[in-house]
């Protein structure tokens, strides 16, 4: 696939959260404020890429019997790394993201993409395929917890939009709130989708 | 699956068996990544300890903001996770408490600062679970200075020595009451 075609089919087209409904679980949790999205949305797509990276290096090497030990292994390497280095030099944001940090290992689009793209793609390919569906994850995280912190603090990137008048919609961090809006933004990429491909 | 068989079969006819018998090659891979967590660990653990401890002295001196110093007190209770003694110099002020109290969401750890009256001179809360918006009220200074200068048992909304919680979160202020108490009492048996 060209460069072009992978990067709408990361973000647009197979976006991992609006299309391929993976990664609900860190999507819904850490939507509550545009700061975090961002630091989820980087770590998750600094990993995506050097696990696909790796995967697809090591598709010669690897048997078939092995392979998802093997890609097991190295994306919960990955991920503890990364969750060490962001405790040491971002205490804050890990802080905030807390135990889905960690989480990120099992989170089911790295296994996808391993399992359905990379070991089958040269190490390029495959590197911009984990970039794009990193960048679509995290456009979608950013979408949801933007209206979220809107509506349910009053603050955008923590800073406060109406004043301390605002009586905020507190449903809006909750669960709840978070499939609200993650099932307006489907419904809106659905109905886009079909008034394109009729 | 039996495709796959097939074509293994066809495989190993035509003389192409694995040149590494997997298990050594999955052995090799965790050695390597084990290996690569061992040296980032490593290179991190003293920063990571660092902020920890910084997040706790902090933490310590938001509520006995005199002191500079705080010394750890063989404590062998089970009310407070740790106590310690708070000093400005070698002038002992007062004893700081890291509490740990069920909340309505999990647990909130928190630092009581207690002088040498027994009374309280400050709370800080340092990790909760309680409902954003709701019960995270507890975490701020309207709150938490109600308990400046209580001693002894407080109450939450009834009795003579009490405080007045969050309008819709009692339980959460009950929780950091509970915590303050256990905070007072650990300082009181150190006699």
């Amino acid at each position: 696939m060209k460069p072009l075609g992978i990067l709408k089919n990361g973000l647009i087209t197979q976006n991992p959260v609006l299309m391929q409904l993976l990664g609900l679980c860190p999507a819904l949790a850490v939507s509550t404020s545009l700061k975090n999205a961002v630091g989820m949305g980087i770590a998750v797509t600094a990993v995506l890429v050097l696990s696909n990276l790796l995967a697809s290096l090591l598709q010669k090497p690897v048997p078939d019997k092995i392979r998802s030990l093997v890609h097991i292994t190295v994306t919960a390497g990955l991920v503890t790394i990364a969750d060490l280095l962001m405790r040491a030099y971002f205490p804050d944001l890990s802080a905030s993201l807390g135990i889905y940090v960690p989480l990120i290992a099992v989170n089911c689009i790295l296994f996808a993409r391993a399992g359905a793209f990379a070991s089958g793609t040269p190490p390029l390919a495959s590197v911009l395929n984990g970039l794009f569906m990193g960048l679509g994850f995290t456009g979608i995280l950013c979408a949801v917890s933007a209206v979220r912190e809107i509506l349910g603090n009053g603050t955008i990137w923590g800073v406060s939009l109406f004043g301390g008048g605002y009586p905020p919609a507190l449903i809006m961090l909750m669960p709840a709130g978070g499939f609200l809006t993650l099932g307006f933004l489907m419904a809106a990429a659905q109905y886009a989708g079909r008034r394109n491909h009729p | 699956m039996r495709l796959r068989g097939k074509r293994e079969a066809a495989a190993t006819a035509l003389n192409k068996q694995p040149a590494v018998h997997p298990v050594f090659i999955l052995i090799a891979i965790i050695a390597v990544t084990v290996i690569l967590l061992g040296l980032v660990n490593h290179f991190t653990a003293a920063r990571i300890e660092g902020i920890r401890e910084e997040r706790a002295y902090r933490s310590m001196l938001a509520v006995l903001p005199a002191a500079d110093i705080f010394t750890p007190v063989p404590y062998t209770g089970n009310k407070v996770e740790a106590l310690y003694g708070a000093y400005s110099g070698t002038e002992l002020l007062g004893h700081v408490a890291a509490v740990t109290a069920q909340g309505f969401g999990g647990e909130i750890s928190m630092t009581v600062g207690v002088d040498l009256d027994g009374k309280v001179t400050g709370v800080d809360i340092v990790s909760h679970s309680e409902t954003p918006g709701v019960g995270s009220a507890v975490t701020e200074q309207d709150f938490l200075s109600r308990f400046v200068g209580k001693s002894g048992t407080v109450t939450v909304n009834a009795g003579g020595n009490r405080i007045d919680a969050v309008t819709g979160a009692t339980l959460s202020s009950k929780a950091v009451a509970a915590g303050v108490n256990a905070a007072l009492s650990a300082v009181a048996s150190l006699g």
